[in-house]
C-alpha cells in the first residue's frame, strides 16, 4: 500500500470518538452562543429604538447631538451583558441549563482596543484631507458594513449558522446601497447596523428553547451525541 | 495491509482519551462556564456517570468546579482551568499526528 493510501486508511480507522468530539464541540458552541440570542435580541431591539427616535426627534445642530449617538452605541454592549447577566440569573432560578459562551482572552481584548484606537486617531487625521461625507463612507461605513458584515458572514459558514451569513450578506447589501447614495445621512446607516442584530438574536434564542425543550420530553434518547453512559 | 503507523501513542493523554471524558472536555473547551445542566443536555451522560468523570477531571487539575445555592437548590458550575485547555490542546495537536501517519 503506498503512503498516501495507507494514510487514508488510517484516517478512515479512526474511532468514532474523535468524530463524536468534533460535532460535539460545534454543536456546544453553538447552543452556548444561543444562549446569548435573547440579551442580544433586546439590546439591539433597545439601541435600533433609541437610534431611530434620536433621528426622528434630535437637534442636529445641538452639540448634544453626536455625544447622544456616541453614548447608546457605547451602551449596546452595557445593555446586552446586563441583560444576558439577568437572564442568566432566571434562568438558573428556573433550573433550566446554563452557559457562557467562550470570550476572547485579555491579550486579544487589548489587541482589538489598541487597533481601534489606532484607526480613530487616523480617522481624526483624514478630517485634514477630506469633508465629512468622503470620511463617512471610506471610514466608517465601508469598513465597518462590508469587512465586518463579510466576516460575519464567512463565521456564519464556518459554525453553520445561517442566521449569520444573512446578517453578514444584509450588512453588505444595506451598506453598499447606502453608500453609493449621498442623501443618506450616517443616522441612517447606524439604525440599520443594530436593527442587522435583532432579526439574528431572535434566531439565536429560538435556537435556544428549542434546545431545551429538546431536554425537557419525556423518554428523550439518552445518547443525543452518541455518548452511551 | 501494513498496519497504521503507531505514532505516539503514549502521547495520547489517557484521562481525556475517554470517550466520555473527551466529550465533557471537547463541551467545556467551547464555554467559558457551564453547569451540571447543560453537560448532562450536551453530554446524554447519566447523573452518576457524568459526576464521577468531572470529580476526577476536578481532582486531576483539568476543571475548576464551583458549588453555589440558588433558591435553596445547589448549582454547580465548571470550567476548563487553564492546565485543561493546555493538556486538551496537545492532545488533539498528538491525534492529529497520529492521524497524519506519523509524530
Amino acid at each position: 500500500m503506498n503512503p498516501q493510501n495507507q494514510e487514508q486508511a488510517c484516517r478512515d480507522e479512526r474511532p468514532p470518538d474523535a468524530r463524536l468530539a468534533e460535532g460535539v464541540q460545534q454543536m456546544s458552541a453553538r447552543i452556548a452562543e444561543a444562549a446569548t440570542g435573547l440579551s442580544l435580541f433586546v439590546a439591539a431591539l433597545v439601541v435600533t429604538a433609541a437610534f431611530a427616535l434620536l433621528y426622528t426627534l434630535g437637534n442636529r445642530s445641538s452639540p448634544y447631538y453626536a455625544a447622544g449617538w456616541i453614548a447608546i452605541l457605547a451602551a449596546l454592549g452595557l445593555v446586552h451583558w446586563g441583560a444576558f447577566f439577568w437572564i442568566q440569573k432566571r434562568r438558573a432560578k428556573a433550573g433550566l441549563p446554563l452557559v457562557e459562551a467562550r470570550r476572547p482572552g485579555l491579550g486579544r481584548i487589548v489587541v482589538l482596543t489598541a487597533a481601534l484606537g489606532l484607526y480613530m486617531v487616523g480617522g481624526c487625521l483624514l478630517m485634514a484631507f477630506l469633508d465629512a461625507y468622503s470620511l463617512y463612507r471610506f471610514v466608517l461605513i465601508v469598513p465597518f458594513g462590508v469587512l465586518y458584515g463579510l466576516a460575519w458572514g464567512a463565521y456564519g459558514l464556518k459554525m453553520r449558522q445561517w442566521e449569520d451569513v444573512i446578517q453578514g450578506l444584509a450588512l453588505c447589501a444595506i451598506t453598499g446601497i447606502l453608500a453609493a447614495d449621498a442623501r443618506f445621512p450616517p443616522e441612517v446607516w447606524l439604525t440599520l447596523f443594530a436593527f442587522c442584530f435583532v432579526p439574528s438574536g431572535l434566531v439565536k434564542h429560538l435556537r435556544w428553547r428549542r434546545w431545551v425543550r429538546s431536554l425537557q420530553q419525556p423518554g428523550r434518547e439518552p445518547a443525543a451525541v452518541g455518548v452511551r453512559p | 495491509m501494513t498496519p497504521c503507523p503507531p505514532g505516539n501513542a503514549d502521547s495520547l493523554d489517557p484521562l481525556i482519551h475517554e470517550s466520555s471524558r473527551l466529550v465533557i472536555v471537547s463541551v467545556l473547551n467551547e464555554c467559558q462556564v457551564a453547569d451540571f445542566n447543560f453537560l448532562l443536555g450536551t453530554t446524554a451522560l447519566t447523573r452518576g456517570n457524568l459526576s464521577t468523570h468531572m470529580a476526577r477531571l476536578v481532582a486531576a487539575g483539568y476543571v475548576r468546579e464551583t458549588k453555589e445555592f440558588v433558591d435553596r437548590k445547589p448549582h454547580t458550575e465548571y470550567r476548563l482551568t487553564p492546565a485543561g485547555r493546555a493538556a486538551f490542546r496537545r492532545y488533539r495537536d498528538a491525534w492529529r499526528r497520529l492521524t497524519a501517519g506519523g509524530s
